[in-house]
């Protein structure tokens, strides 16, 4: 299987579009003027459905950059126990 | 499927050139996941056709619908309904209304929506071919009683709505999601996701989400009907195999534990009636098979199956002289037997053939069976030709050799043939031929609701209908024609006939017909070879001296030339 970040990295490449995949982990609001509120609605299904988890609502604050998701993302897997 | 994965498909849609099948997806919440699915969905029925979806207002499901009133854009449309469209009370993102004295209106302010969307829907369907859902998810718990109680309020507000879907569904054009079928696909409560809801507006977990856009776009661009079922009958048509228990020792009864058979049979009478051919393919002696189809309390009528291929040959062998004597093709029939060996063996000597095992001793298991059979075969409008596809058939079948005794043209005239021409008469008859003739077509275009209508709504095109009868009895309507008249030539772009309606030169008295009505000096025809229209093909390349397999030109004298005699009576209306 993928690695944590590899998964995340594809579901930022499919919200998305204009990202290339070397610039994916650099990606954030401020640098990557496609990412709105919408991408932050499909970033935030598409890592729960990849991941199977459920991003609680005080959380989605952190959608804001690659590096920030990632923490977001192991934290629940490592509380799932799916590394 | 995954979000991801419709993510995909709709970026490889998008990228589809050519002419897109436009979608108006009309709902009262953030349709953004929808649009994928649904986009996703589509553009894989519509076989990787673009697919173009455009939204109304958030929160304003009717409004949205209005603003369509003369728009003529669209291929389809699409209305999401779900609850809070009736009473925004009723969804999850607002809090006034759960108290005793909201509650109560919650029937008749729902029921003056449904007025309002009906008469929308009503319009709008003239338009283009509409699509219904209604709510499918939970209704929040605003009604007073515990939740195990059927409350009064929403039993009523239930049956508000379901006025409402009855009067949808019997408005031509308008086609409902059958809300059993979802729930028969997505549990209750994996439907709502709250948090998503709350957080951007769009209430559906994706899997829900998916899976309605899956069953709209079925819906939209259905699977090809069957035309035909050959089913065993040993431990199939009933319990028992006849060569041992005896005429009367076979059952399908109640008090013998053997009652799904007579359910089995119940389908098959039900589908023939509405014009699907059923036959019998039986590893039997016939003398015996005939005594038990005699047999008074068989369900399926005697008369509804035909033929029946007893013997002890291969089964495939059976079958295959069934298909030719239905003229139809394998991939348009399903073969039912309880035994994997025979299915095996029919399904490797006619690959295209659905075959389905009948799941003797297994009573949910028939009920599956019952269901698959009438997805397969399922119709909502039965014309005349369905009642007279049966006899006609059986008619051909027993009718002497054309050609034995008496010449082409005796014989024809001995048929006192009379065709009736219909001009721009479109029904669902002419609809449903065009759609499912194969051999004599002339180029094999299949037509969604969509373009069906969008082609008859051209000004300048004409839609002839065939009929015919003889002293046999009338195959009803049997063949289609549509196209223009452009710089004083016919451009034909749909001619298709029923195969029950070859060799009687219907085809020739067509073409002459149209040459007469549109005084043209020739016929163009935008055809096609197919896997299966060689029948047309032969007729068109009579006149023009090679295979038709492309747009050909058809010159009045060519006709001339090569028409046979004609000997029927024509009437024009």
């Amino acid at each position: 299987m993928s690695s944590v970040e590899e998964r995340l990295t594809t579901c930022f490449l499919l919200a998305l579009p204009g990202l290339r995949e070397t610039g994916v982990s650099q990606a954030s609001t401020a640098t990557v003027p496609a990412w709105e509120s919408l991408t932050t609605v499909n970033l935030l299904s598409l890592v729960e459905e990849e991941f199977n988890i459920a991003i609680p609502a005080e959380e989605v604050k952190e959608f804001v950059s690659f590096q920030r998701v990632l923490s977001v993302v192991r934290r629940h897997c490592d509380a799932a126990g799916d590394r | 499927m995954k979000l991801a994965q419709a993510i995909g498909l709709a970026r490889a849609c998008d990228s589809q050139p050519g002419d897109p099948f436009r979608v108006f997806l009309a709902c009262g919440f953030t349709p953004q996941h929808i649009n994928v699915f649904l986009q996703a969905h589509l553009f894989s029925r519509l076989k990787n056709r673009r697919v173009v979806i455009d939204n109304g207002r958030y929160g304003d499901l009717a409004g949205s619908l209005a603003g369509l009133r003369e728009d003529t854009r669209y291929d389809a449309l699409i209305v999401l309904l779900e609850w809070s469209d009736l009473d925004a009370r009723l969804g999850y993102r607002t809090t006034h209304g759960w108290r005793p004295d909201c509650v109560r209106d919650y029937p008749d302010t729902a029921a003056a929506r449904l007025v309002q969307l009906r008469n929308l829907i009503e319009h709008l369907c003239e338009r283009a071919a509409l699509y219904l859902v209604l709510p499918t998810l939970p209704l929040p718990p605003v009604f007073l009683a515990a939740t195990l109680r059927g409350d009064c309020l929403e039993f009523t507000l239930h049956e508000r709505l379901m006025a409402f879907a009855a009067a949808a569904s019997a408005t031509p054009g308008v086609h409902v999601v059958n809300p059993h079928k979802v729930d028969a696909l997505s549990p209750f409560d994996r439907r709502l996701d709250l948090a998503s809801d709350v957080r951007a507006g769009f209430p559906y977990c994706l899997e829900h989400a998916s899976l309605v856009c899956r069953l709209v776009s079925e819906l939209i661009h259905p699977a090809a009907r069957k035309k035909g079922i050959i089913t065993d009958l040993d431990d199939t048509l009933w319990r028992g195999v006849l060569g041992e228990d005896g005429v009367d020792g076979i059952s399908w009864e109640l008090s013998r534990l053997t009652h799904a058979h007579a359910l089995y049979q119940e389908m098959l009478a039900a589908l023939a009636e509405i014009g699907v051919l059923v036959g019998v393919a039986t590893k039997n002696d016939a003398d015996l098979v005939e005594r038990a189809l005699g047999r008074q309390d068989l369900v399926i009528p005697r008369e509804a199956i035909f033929p029946v291929e007893a013997g002890w040959g291969p089964k495939s062998a059976a079958v295959r002289r069934i298909l030719g004597t239905w003229n139809i093709a394998a991939d348009s029939v399903v073969f039912v037997d309880d035994s994997p060996l025979e299915l095996a063996e029919v399904s490797a000597a006619l690959p295209d053939i659905q075959c389905i095992r009948y799941p003797t001793r297994d009573d949910r298991g028939v009920c599956g069976l019952l269901q698959e059979l009438r997805d397969l075969f399922g119709k909502s409008v039965v014309t005349e030709e369905d009642r007279l596809r049966l006899a006609s058939i059986r008619a051909s079948s027993h009718r002497p050799d054309s050609l034995t005794g008496t010449t082409p043209e005796g014989f024809l005239k001995s048929l006192g043939a009379e065709i009736s021409l219909i001009y721009d008469h479109p029904d669902e008859r002419a609809f449903e031929l065009v759609n499912k003739t194969n051999q004599f077509n002339l180029n094999g275009r299949r037509l969604d609701e969509a373009a069906w209508r969008a082609l008859l709504a051209q000004p300048d095109r004409f839609l002839l209908s065939v009929s015919y009868r003889d002293k046999f009895g009338p195959l009803g309507k049997i063949a289609v024609v549509s196209g223009r008249r452009k710089h004083g030539e016919l451009l034909l772009d749909i001619w298709v006939m029923s195969c029950r309606a070859f060799s009687r030169r219907i085809e020739f008295q067509t073409l002459a017909s149209l040459f007469d009505r549109f005084s043209v000096d020739a016929v163009c025809l935008d055809a096609a070879a197919t896997e299966r229209n060689r029948p047309f093909r032969e007729f068109a390349g009579a006149m023009t001296g090679a295979d038709v397999a492309g747009p050909t030109r058809i010159t009045k004298a060519a006709f001339r030339a090569s028409c046979p005699k004609l000997c029927a009576k024509v009437a024009v209306e």
